[in-house]
């Protein structure tokens, strides 16, 4: 059995530290257990937006910070699906759950099934869920009226979240070291001690938000990256910061010449990332791809453009001696189907879960890593058949053949999953990404047999009841009150200005 | 082949085999005749129904507005039992059709109930998971606006006489033909079917297959064919009813009531007009005038009110098909009416029937396959009744303790016996091939909950229940109260039916 914690020092000063050290308060009380965060310097590219979920706000409730409140002062914007565009012949969401789905889901399964089947029936994916039909009339994600809830996400402020979080840890017994550098040593054993994490205090866990820069975890003896399918690998990053624009309520994904771009927003900012290849584009030619994108879409003032190195990564062993890689640090992903926050919370939670466990150390953090790099190997999994079934054949990028037998073990099983025409759930990692996720993005990318279709006998009858699904969600939406005009549709056009690039190219 | 079919019995169970018969066979020009004496009333009994009646309402092209009316129909969302229990809090439970609503927290209410069968202090009452248990509370309809479209089942309540009147003017539409006749002989063949039966005066009646509807006397599959008969008396002590209306009150119910009494109990079945009301008893333990007596004064009703008497025989013939006959309603066999089964038997008995001699090219092949059928249909139906009075708590007659004293069956011995110690009962009832067809899962809980029928039931002794127990109760209530929201009075959508 693993030791009570007495000591925790948590490396990093940022949200993701700062949202650690608030999951170990809750679980850990003042006065048994020191919580220190311990500031460095720190080179990670810093976000301006961050994307959250609903766990987040149950943190900030229990430190009692109203949700409204806490919604205000982050500029929040609610996040209810992930939009691909560009990547097949229509555009298709992958919604956050909603649970008015649920009672559609069974029909979605069966067309696809059948359509795996080389039946030749109509699909939209989107008409099956119900965060659709909000975004498309534009309504409020929440009503009085309608009991049935969306587990949506928000896209908040990042600065302002980072003080809301200093100011909580302050008030709640969490010391804030601010330092320039600080030193280590490793023990014969692997762990971890240093000076500069408090008053000489062996801490018993250390956990390492340096993010990118994995400052305590690249150093311990049994660092190595697990090495991961490389599918379309994109190594650059160019970040845009744009001001006074529209709002919307999904995370866009967008195809591009060389790579994709992520939209994200608040209330008062809109954040454009175009990860890409330096092997199929400049970057100067990505930042003109990306302004021209940006001045196409009638987008605003861009604020700022900066360009990164950008790679996916994921440690093999997140937790080694005693010594916790999270968030950043233990794992990235470049499409934001799932943030790195919601990763990190997971991990915190599976971690407090893990001391109360009777059974040998090594066997718990064994199961500990297991558990935590599944859920990136999921989330990379569900990234890379997106890259690899999308159906553009417009550049380079897009047409290189990929080696699909050097797919994951997960990407490989759930494309047989589907080719077999067998349901999906027998993967899934619930927590992370559902069942009905993998429904979207396979036929969202229409991955369907093209060819020796034939009817359905009962395809009348199957069109009938996706019309009553439909009459149904109609129904459903009327309990809902429109939204502010501002959200889900562009600004009026404002001139692009301030778009030199600053080269951070330092990761 | 079956081309000539003769319905004995102009009742509720004799004129839908007919309609039914008629419209599903309208183009194979076959003679279908309904011989209804006007010497024999109808029972009537079976007003309230399942959901089931509304895929045979379905097959005939009939929508409710048209027949619902006609018949003083009400909806009915299911059954609240009243007084079955003893238990605190118990006292009375319903039990709801399906509701895709209420199937939305099905997970909460199975995994609140299974802690508390293992003696956990959880919520233990099915009503607050309900959302139908909540229409029936507010004496709303099971129709939902057009912003709130769930699928559920509902059923119906309705006048049986005036059914059967609406399903004879459609069986005539059909081509029905329509004889006034008592029956007084059957003649059988040299292969002992039945090849006609004789009016007193002496009209004969030719046929190929023979349709009995003639109520509790069973002429043709009991008396004709001498058929077994399998009485449930062992176990189901009712053999008499006694029945009377009453005024509608200014809200309509959605549901039936059956409230337990001394001696068996009262049902109470809204009309859009009255109330039928009926209190089945056993002879045994209260006679008649007794009887009458305690029905009045649980009704509120002066001494003396007219009332009627019903002599009811439980139990079944061993076939429900046997030669060239096949027995419907009453004459098929009956589960007492606690559970509103009697004409879920008669439309999915004829539903069959139809299939079974399609299937074999209007012949008699597929006869062992439908009475294995109705057998199993017999088989869960008794149970599951019989559960009820297992499970019931009363101390305060006679009666109740007999009801309960019996030995209960293997299946249901088992079941208990694995409810009792905290295990789930979905086990049993697979491994034991109970048909969950008209009484789910979650209906046989309803009854062991709603009832109280615990193992321990002093809530000082119950642990506290696990942190990680993913119930949210108030998001429940909240969830349940907000969903009521949207479905309108009962009597206004009765009044919104009229033409």
């Amino acid at each position: 059995m693993l030791p009570i914690p007495e000591n925790i020092a948590i490396v990093g000063l940022n949200i993701e530290s700062l949202i650690t050290a608030l999951i170990l308060r809750k679980a850990y009380h003042r006065d048994f257990v020191n919580i220190r965060i311990v500031n460095i310097a720190n080179p990670t590219p810093h976000s301006n937006i961050s994307l959250v979920d609903k766990q987040l706000n149950q943190l900030l409730t229990h430190y009692e910070v109203p949700e409204a409140q806490y919604l205000k002062t982050l500029k929040a914007v609610p996040i209810i699906a992930t939009e691909f565009d560009e990547w097949s012949n229509t555009e298709f969401i992958i919604p956050k759950k909603h649970e008015a789905d649920i009672f559609f889901h069974p029909l979605l399964q069966e067309i696809s099934s059948l359509k795996r089947q080389h039946f030749d029936l109509r699909l939209d994916t989107n008409d099956f869920f119900f965060s659709h039909y909000l975004s498309a009339k534009k309504l409020q994600i929440t009503s009085e009226s309608f009991p049935f809830a969306i587990e949506n996400g928000y896209q908040v402020d990042s600065n302002a979240l980072h003080e809301l979080l200093v100011e909580i840890a302050e008030n709640n017994h969490i010391q804030i070291d601010r330092k320039d550098t600080f030193d280590f040593r490793l023990d014969t054993s692997g762990n971890i001690f240093s000076e500069d994490f408090g008053d000489g205090n062996d801490n018993e866990y250390i956990f390492d938000c340096s993010g990118f820069s994995q400052i305590l975890t690249s150093k311990l003896p049994g660092y190595c990256q697990k090495q991961l399918p490389k599918i379309r690998q994109n190594n650059r990053c160019l970040s845009a910061t744009l001001t006074n624009t529209h709002q919307d309520r999904k995370i866009t994904c967008v195809a591009m010449k060389a790579g994709f771009l992520t939209i994200c927003n608040t209330e008062q900012i809109t954040e454009i990332q175009y990860f890409y290849s330096s092997q199929y584009t400049s970057d100067e030619d990505a930042k003109t791809e990306l302004l021209d994108y940006i001045q196409n879409k009638k987008h605003t003032n861009v604020a700022s453009l900066n360009l990164y190195s950008s790679g996916q990564h994921l440690v093999a062993a997140p937790w080694q001696g005693n010594c916790v890689a999270l968030g950043l640090t233990a794992g990235f992903n470049q499409l934001p189907v799932v943030s790195s926050i919601e990763h990190l919370m997971l991990s915190v939670t599976d971690f407090v879960d893990s001391i109360q466990i009777d059974a040998n150390e090594d066997e718990i953090k064994a199961a500990f890593n297991a558990r935590v790099t599944k859920r990136y190997e999921y989330c990379r999994a569900f990234g890379d058949l997106s890259l690899l079934l999308q159906s553009k054949l417009d550049f380079p990028y897009w047409l290189i053949p990929q080696d699909n037998t050097l797919l994951s073990e997960v990407s490989g099983a759930m494309l047989a999953l589907w080719r077999k025409g067998e349901d999906l759930n027998a993967l899934s990692v619930a927590d992370i990404i559902g069942e009905q996720a993998w429904y979207a993005l396979f036929c969202g990318l229409d991955h369907f047999p093209q060819s020796n279709l034939q009817k359905h006998v009962n395809e009348n009858a199957i069109e009938k009841e996706v019309y009553e699904m439909k009459r149904r969600f109609e129904g459903y939406s009327n309990n809902f009150t429109p939204i502010n005009d501002s959200f889900d549709k562009p600004a009026d056009q404002k001139t692009i200005e301030n778009s030199a690039v600053s080269e951070e190219d330092n990761v | 082949m079956y081309k000539n079919i003769v319905v004995l019995g102009g009742g509720t169970a004799g004129w839908m085999s007919a309609v039914y018969i008629a419209k599903k066979w309208a183009h194979k020009n076959f003679r279908i005749q309904v011989i209804e004496s006007d010497a024999i009333g109808t029972i009537g009994v079976g007003e309230g129904t399942v959901p089931s009646i509304a895929d045979f309402f379905d097959a005939l092209g009939i929508p409710e507005h048209e027949w619902m009316p006609k018949c003083n129909a009400t909806y009915k969302n299911g059954i609240r039992f009243k007084q079955w229990s003893s238990v605190d809090g118990h006292e009375d439970y319903f039990h709801p059709f399906y509701s895709e609503l209420d199937a939305f927290h099905k997970q909460a209410l199975l995994t609140s109930i299974a802690l508390r069968t293992q003696g956990f202090n959880t919520y233990a009452h099915p009503d607050v998971f309900s959302v139908v248990s909540k229409l029936d509370q507010e004496d709303k309809s099971p129709i939902s606006s057009e912003n709130y479209l769930f699928k559920s089942a509902y059923a119906y309540h309705f006048d049986a006489g005036l059914l059967a009147d609406f399903l004879k003017s459609k069986a005539i539409e059909l081509g029905v033909e329509h004889t006034v006749a008592t029956i007084s002989d059957v003649k059988l063949d040299n292969t002992g079917a039945i090849a006609s039966i004789i009016s007193n005066d002496g009209t004969e009646f030719l046929g190929d297959l023979f349709i009995d509807c003639s109520g509790f006397k069973s002429m043709l599959l009991g008396r004709a064919l001498g058929v077994e008969y399998i009485s449930f008396n062992d176990t189901l002590l009712n053999d008499a009813a006694v029945t009377v209306a009453t005024e509608m009150d200014s809200s309509i119910p959605s549901a039936t009531y059956s409230t337990a009494l001394s001696s068996g109990w009262a049902w109470q079945i809204p009309l859009t007009h009255r109330y039928g009301n009926g209190y089945v008893y056993s002879s045994k333990y209260i006679s008649p005038e007794q009887a009458t007596i305690e029905l009045l004064e649980h009704l509120n009703l002066p001494e003396g009110t007219p009332v009627n008497h019903v002599k009811m025989r439980v139990g079944r013939f061993a076939k429900g098909w046997e030669k060239n006959c096949a027995a419907l309603g009453l004459a098929q066999g009956f589960v007492e009416p606690l559970e509103a089964t009697a004409l879920h038997f008669v439309t999915q008995s004829v539903i069959d029937l139809v299939s079974a001699i399609e299937d074999a090219n209007y012949s008699d092949a597929n006869r062992d396959i439908y009475n294995k059928k109705l057998e199993a249909r017999f088989t869960s139906t008794r149970d599951y009744i019989e559960l009820h009075y297992l499970a019931n708590s009363r101390t305060d007659s006679k009666y109740w303790h007999a009801a309960r004293s019996f030995t209960p069956n293997r299946r249901l011995q088992r079941l208990i016996n694995a409810w009792q110690r905290g295990e789930n009962i979905a086990h049993v009832l697979n491994e034991e091939k109970v048909s969950l067809q008209l009484f789910s899962l979650e209906a046989w809980v309803y009854l062991l909950a709603g009832k109280g029928f615990y193992s321990t039931t002093n809530e000082r002794t119950l642990k506290v229940a696990p942190d990680n127990v993913n119930v949210n109760i108030e998001r429940i209530k909240q969830f349940v109260n907000i969903s009521a929201t949207h479905f309108k009075s009962h009597k206004l959508s009765l009044e919104n039916l009229k033409p």
